[in-house]
C-alpha cells in the first residue's frame, strides 16, 4: 500500500471571524477521484485552496506524499508544482496565446527550454482536445474551450493531482458537456483529482468517493452509490433534491457531445 | 463682421463665408428641433425645412445691412459684433414664437442658448476661416515654421525629460503603494497629494527662485531649465502613479492565483503577468498624461526658456498684429501635437484591449 | 412640471450647502489669520521669512479670495457648458456631435495659456481699466477686492471654455454608462428623445458622474493661477508682488503651495461627503 498523494489532517480555516472550515480531515490514494459538493458558502474552494496553500490554515496539516507542507520553511512554489489547479473563472493569462499560457509554467518554473516546453505544451493541449487553437487569445476562446486550456495548464506541469474548483460553474449548459468529457477522459486515465462540482452525473460516473461539505465539516462521506441510493442525513438529501430540480438527471450529462462542436 | 474680432486681413470673405454657414447651421438646429416636436410624421422634412429655412433667412437678410449701416457709422468693431448677436437672438426669437405661438414658448431659453452657441461657433469658424485662408495666400506657413524651428526643440526636450522623471518616479510610487506595508503607501499617497495639488506655476517658481540654491551644482545659466524638468517630472510622477497603480490593480487578481498555483513566486508572477498586461493597460492613460506634459511645458515661457509658446510670443511682438494669428497657429501646431497621440494610443489601444479581453476585473 | 420643482429641491438644497460652505470658508480664513498672526507675534519667530510675508496676509487674503471667485464662475459656467457640449456629442445629430467632439479635442489638445492669451490678447479690445471692485477692512488693514474688470472677465472666460471641456468627457462617460437600453425603454414608453434624456438619462448621469466630476471640480483652483499671466491679481499674482517687495521667494511661494493644498483638500472632502450624502442604492 502506498502512501496517500493527499493527506489532510483536522484542517481549520477562517477569514476574519467567520470559521470557514472546522476541523475537515481526508485522505486521497493514487488514481482515486473525488468529488467534494456541498451548498455554497460551505467551504468548499477554501478547502482546495488550503490544500495548494493559496491561503494557509490556521491549524491542521496536509501531507502531500508524505511531504507536510504545512511546515514552516517549505518551499510553497516548488510544492505548488506538483498540484495542479483549474479555476472556476479559468484565469488564463489575457496576454499570452494559448500554447504560451500552457508552456509558461514549464519554462519559467520548471526551467525547460523554449522548445521543449512548447512541445509539451501541445501535447497537454492535444490531450484536452484543442490542439487547433493553440494560437488564439483567451478572448478569442469561448468559456469551454478557455477552460480546457486551463486544464491542459494544469496537465503540462505534469502533477501529483490536480485539483478542479468548480470548472463548469460559470459556464454556458452547452459547453459544460466537453469540459466534463475531458475532465472523464482523465479519470479514466488514472489522473488523481479532487473535485469541487455540483455535476453529480459526472460524480456517480467515476468518483471514488464523494464528499458533502456543510458548513465547513464533512457531514457525510461515502461512494456515489450511497448517496444516489441511501444518503443518511436530512440535509444531503434535500440538497440532492435541489439539484436534480435544477439540473436534471445525470444520465443525460454523461452523453459525449457532438465531435462536430470541437 | 463678426470675424472682425481678429486682426486679419480678409474680414469681408470670411464674415460672408461665416454668415452663410452660420445659416446652414441654424436652419439644421431648427429643423431638428421642430422634428422633435412633431408627434406625427407625415411632411415632417418638408414643413420643418421650409419654417427653418424660412427663419433663417429672415435672419441672414435681416443681418447684412445692420452691419453695412454700423459699419457706415464706425461704431467700434466689438460693439457691432455684440449688437448683432443681440439682434439675432431677439430676432430668432421673435419669429420662432410669432411661428410656433404657444408650443414653444417654454422653450424660448432652448432659443437663446442656441443662438448664444451660434454666436460663439461663428467666432471660432470665423478664425478657423481666417487661418485657413491665411495658410492659403501662403503668410501662416512663415509663421508656423518659425514657431516651430524656434520653439520646438525646447518643448520636445521638456516634455521627454519631464515625462522620464515622471515615469520613474510614478512606477517606482505605484510600486510603493500596492505592494510595500502601509508606510510605503502612506508616503506614495502623500506624495500623489501634494504634487497633484500644487500649481505647475508655484511649483516652477519655487524651484526657479526660492531654492535655487539647490542646483548649486549646475552652471546658472541652466537653473531655469533644471527647475521646470524637475516640476514637470515630479508633478507628472504624482499622476503617473496614479495610472500604474490603476493598471496594476485592474490586472484579474484570478491570474496571480493561477500563476502562484503554477508554483511561480510573487515576482515572477509580477514580472510576467502582472506587468505586462498592466504596461498595456496604462498606454491609454499615459498617452494622456503626455499630453498633459507637453501642454504643461508651455509654463517653461515664464521664465524664459524659449520654447513654442514662448516663440509664438516673440513673433508676435516682433510682427506688431499677429498675435491672433501667431497664437492660432501655436494652438493648432500643439493639437497636432497632442490629438494623433491620443488618438491612436488612447482610443485605439482601449478597443485593442476590450478586444483581448483585458482591463476587466 | 415635474422636473422643475425636483431640481428646485436640489437647487435649495445646494444653496444651503453653498452657504454653510461658504461661512466655513470665511471663518477659517479669518481663523487662520488670527492664528498666523498670534503665532508671529512671538518673539522667536517675528523676524522669521514666513512671518514677515505673513505681515502682507492682506494681499494673500485679497489674493485668495480673487482665485475662490475666478474658480467660482469658472466651475459653474464649465458645467453648464460641458453638460451640454457632452448632451451635443452624445445624442445631437452627426453634425453636433462631430461639432462638440471638435471643440472638446481641440481644447484638450491645447496648453490653457495658449487658450487664454487667445481670447485676452487676440480679441484685441481696446478698454480703458475699468474695475467693479469693493472695499473693506478687517483687522485694521483695508483689502480691495475685485469684482469684475476686463482680465477677470477674459480669465474667467478663457476658465470656463477649457473646464467645460474636459467636464464634457465626464459626463459623457457617465451617460454612456447609463446604457442606450435605458434610453430605448424609455422611448418604447412614448418619450421623445428630449424628454427621454431630461429625466431618465440625465438624472442617472449627474449622479454617476460625481467622483470624477470631484475631481476635476477640487482640482480646477489650480488652474486659476495662470490667470495672473494677464494681470490679474489673484493668490499667485500676490505672491509675485511680495516678493517683489521683500526678497523672499520661498517663504512666500510655499506658503501660497501650502494654501492651494489645503483647499484643494478641503473642496475634495466636501464634494466626498456630498457624494455620500446623495447617494442612491445601486447607482
Amino acid at each position: 500500500m502506498s502512501e496517500p498523494v493527499i493527506r489532510v489532517v483536522d484542517l481549520w480555516k477562517s477569514y476574519e471571524d467567520l470559521e470557514v472550515l472546522k476541523g475537515v480531515s481526508f485522505e486521497l490514494a493514487e488514481r482515486e477521484v473525488k468529488v467534494i459538493f456541498g451548498p455554497s458558502g460551505s467551504g468548499k474552494s477554501t478547502l482546495l485552496r488550503c490544500i495548494n496553500m493559496l491561503s494557509p490554515p490556521e491549524k491542521g496539516d496536509i501531507f502531500l506524499r508524505g511531504q507536510k507542507i504545512t511546515e514552516q520553511g517549505v518551499n510553497l512554489n516548488k510544492v505548488r508544482t506538483r498540484l495542479g489547479m483549474v479555476f472556476q473563472h479559468f484565469n488564463l493569462f489575457a496576454h499570452l496565446r494559448a500554447i504560451d499560457n500552457v508552456s509558461i509554467g514549464l519554462r519559467r518554473v520548471k526551467g525547460m527550454n523554449k522548445d521543449e516546453a512548447q512541445a509539451k505544451a501541445f501535447e497537454a493541449l492535444n490531450r484536452v482536445r484543442m490542439a487547433q487553437w493553440v494560437d488564439h487569445y483567451p478572448a478569442q476562446l469561448s468559456g469551454g474551450q478557455q477552460q480546457r486550456v486551463g486544464i491542459a495548464r494544469a496537465l503540462a506541469m505534469e502533477p501529483d493531482v490536480i485539483l478542479f474548483d468548480e470548472p463548469t460553474s460559470a459556464l454556458d449548459p452547452e459547453l459544460i458537456g466537453e469540459v466534463l468529457q475531458v475532465m472523464l477522459d482523465l479519470a479514466k486515465t488514472g489522473t488523481t483529482m479532487i473535485v469541487v462540482t455540483h455535476e453529480l452525473g459526472f460524480a456517480k460516473a467515476v468518483a471514488s468517493e464523494m464528499i458533502f461539505l456543510g458548513e465547513g465539516t464533512i457531514i457525510e462521506r461515502g461512494s456515489p452509490q450511497h448517496f444516489f441510493v441511501s444518503p443518511k442525513s436530512e440535509i444531503v438529501k434535500k440538497f440532492l433534491k435541489q439539484l436534480e430540480v435544477l439540473y436534471g438527471t445525470h444520465e443525460e450529462l454523461l452523453k459525449p457531445p457532438d465531435k462536430e462542436n470541437y | 463682421m463678426i470675424a472682425m474680432f481678429f486682426q486679419t486681413n480678409l474680414d469681408i470673405i470670411t464674415g460672408i463665408v461665416n454668415q452663410l454657414l452660420m445659416f446652414l447651421i441654424g436652419t439644421y438646429i431648427l429643423r431638428w428641433y421642430i422634428k422633435e416636436k412633431k408627434t406625427h410624421y407625415t411632411n415632417v422634412w418638408d414643413t420643418s425645412f421650409k419654417t427653418a429655412f424660412i427663419v433663417n433667412l429672415i435672419w441672414l437678410i435681416i443681418n447684412i445691412p445692420v452691419i453695412i449701416i454700423f459699419d457706415f457709422l464706425f461704431i467700434e468693431d466689438t460693439l457691432v459684433a455684440l449688437i448683432n448677436t443681440g439682434i439675432n437672438i431677439l430676432i430668432g426669437t421673435i419669429v420662432v414664437i410669432v411661428l410656433y405661438k404657444r408650443e414653444f414658448r417654454e422653450s424660448l431659453l432652448f432659443v437663446v442658448v442656441i443662438q448664444l452657441a451660434l454666436f460663439i461657433t461663428s467666432l471660432v469658424l470665423g478664425l478657423l476661416i481666417s487661418i485657413i485662408i491665411g495658410f492659403i495666400i501662403d503668410k501662416n506657413y512663415e509663421i508656423a515654421y518659425f514657431i516651430l524651428s524656434v520653439g520646438l526643440p525646447f518643448t520636445l526636450l521638456l516634455t521627454a525629460l519631464g515625462l522620464l522623471i515622471g515615469f520613474m518616479l510614478g512606477i517606482s510610487l505605484a510600486l510603493m503603494r500596492v505592494y510595500g506595508g502601509i508606510e510605503l503607501g502612506w508616503l506614495s499617497n502623500g506624495y500623489e497629494k501634494i504634487f497633484r495639488g500644487i500649481p505647475i506655476l508655484v511649483l516652477i517658481y519655487i524651484f526657479a527662485f526660492g531654492l535655487s540654491d539647490l542646483f548649486w551644482f549646475i552652471d546658472p545659466v541652466q537653473i531655469p531649465l533644471a527647475s521646470i524638468v524637475l516640476a514637470l517630472g515630479l508633478r507628472s510622477g504624482a499622476y503617473q502613479s496614479q495610472i500604474f497603480r490603476g493598471a496594476i490593480l485592474s490586472v484579474n487578481p484570478g491570474q496571480i492565483d493561477a500563476a502562484r498555483a503554477l508554483g511561480m513566486s510573487g515576482s515572477q508572477a509580477f514580472r510576467h503577468i502582472t506587468f505586462p498586461q498592466a504596461i498595456r493597460l496604462a498606454v491609454p492613460s499615459w498617452s494622456n498624461e503626455y499630453s498633459v506634459v507637453i501642454k504643461d511645458s508651455s509654463f517653461a515661457y515664464v521664465i524664459g526658456i524659449v520654447e513654442l509658446t514662448k516663440a509664438a510670443y516673440d513673433y508676435s511682438y516682433a510682427f506688431r498684429g499677429t498675435w491672433a494669428l501667431s497664437i492660432g497657429i501655436l494652438a493648432i501646431l500643439y493639437f497636432l501635437l497632442t490629438f494623433p497621440v491620443t488618438k491612436i494610443f488612447g482610443e485605439r489601444q482601449t478597443r485593442k484591449l476590450k478586444e483581448l479581453g483585458m482591463g476587466g476585473s | 412640471m415635474k422636473v422643475e420643482e425636483k431640481s428646485l429641491e436640489g437647487k435649495k438644497f445646494k444653496s444651503r450647502k453653498v452657504l454653510l460652505g461658504a461661512s466655513i470658508g470665511i471663518i477659517s480664513i479669518i481663523l487662520a489669520i488670527i492664528i498666523s498672526n498670534l503665532i508671529c507675534s512671538l518673539p522667536i519667530f517675528i523676524n522669521s521669512d514666513y512671518c514677515i510675508v505673513i505681515g502682507f496676509w492682506d494681499r494673500i487674503v485679497a489674493g485668495f479670495l480673487t482665485t475662490m471667485w475666478l474658480y467660482g464662475w469658472s466651475l459653474m459656467f464649465g458645467f453648464f457648458l460641458g453638460l451640454f457640449l457632452a448632451l451635443l456629442r452624445q445624442y445631437g445629430g452627426s453634425i453636433f456631435s462631430q461639432g462638440a467632439t471638435i471643440y472638446i479635442e481641440f481644447i484638450r489638445g491645447t496648453p490653457l495659456i495658449a487658450q487664454l492669451f487667445f481670447i485676452f490678447y487676440g480679441l484685441n479690445i481696446p478698454i480703458e481699466n475699468w474695475n467693479i471692485l469693493t472695499e473693506f477692512t478687517i483687522f485694521g488693514k483695508e483689502i480691495t477686492f475685485v469684482f469684475l474688470n476686463h482680465r477677470i472677465l477674459f480669465g474667467i472666460m478663457a476658465l470656463s471654455l477649457n473646464s467645460a471641456a474636459y467636464q464634457a468627457e465626464y459626463f459623457r462617460g457617465a451617460m454612456m454608462s447609463v446604457g442606450t437600453e435605458q434610453l430605448l425603454a424609455a422611448q418604447s414608453l412614448g418619450m421623445s428623445r428630449v424628454t427621454a434624456i431630461r429625466h431618465v438619462i440625465l438624472p442617472q448621469a449627474l449622479r454617476r458622474v460625481i467622483p470624477a466630476w470631484s475631481n476635476e471640480a477640487a482640482y480646477l483652483p489650480k488652474y486659476t493661477v495662470v490667470v495672473s499671466l494677464i494681470g490679474t491679481t489673484e493668490l499667485f499674482g500676490q505672491a509675485k508682488t511680495i516678493v517683489s517687495n521683500t526678497f523672499i521667494s520661498l517663504s512666500t511661494y510655499i506658503i501660497v503651495a501650502i494654501i492651494f493644498l489645503v483647499t484643494i483638500a478641503i473642496v475634495s472632502k466636501g464634494l466626498d461627503l456630498l457624494h455620500k450624502r446623495t447617494g442612491i442604492p445601486g447607482l
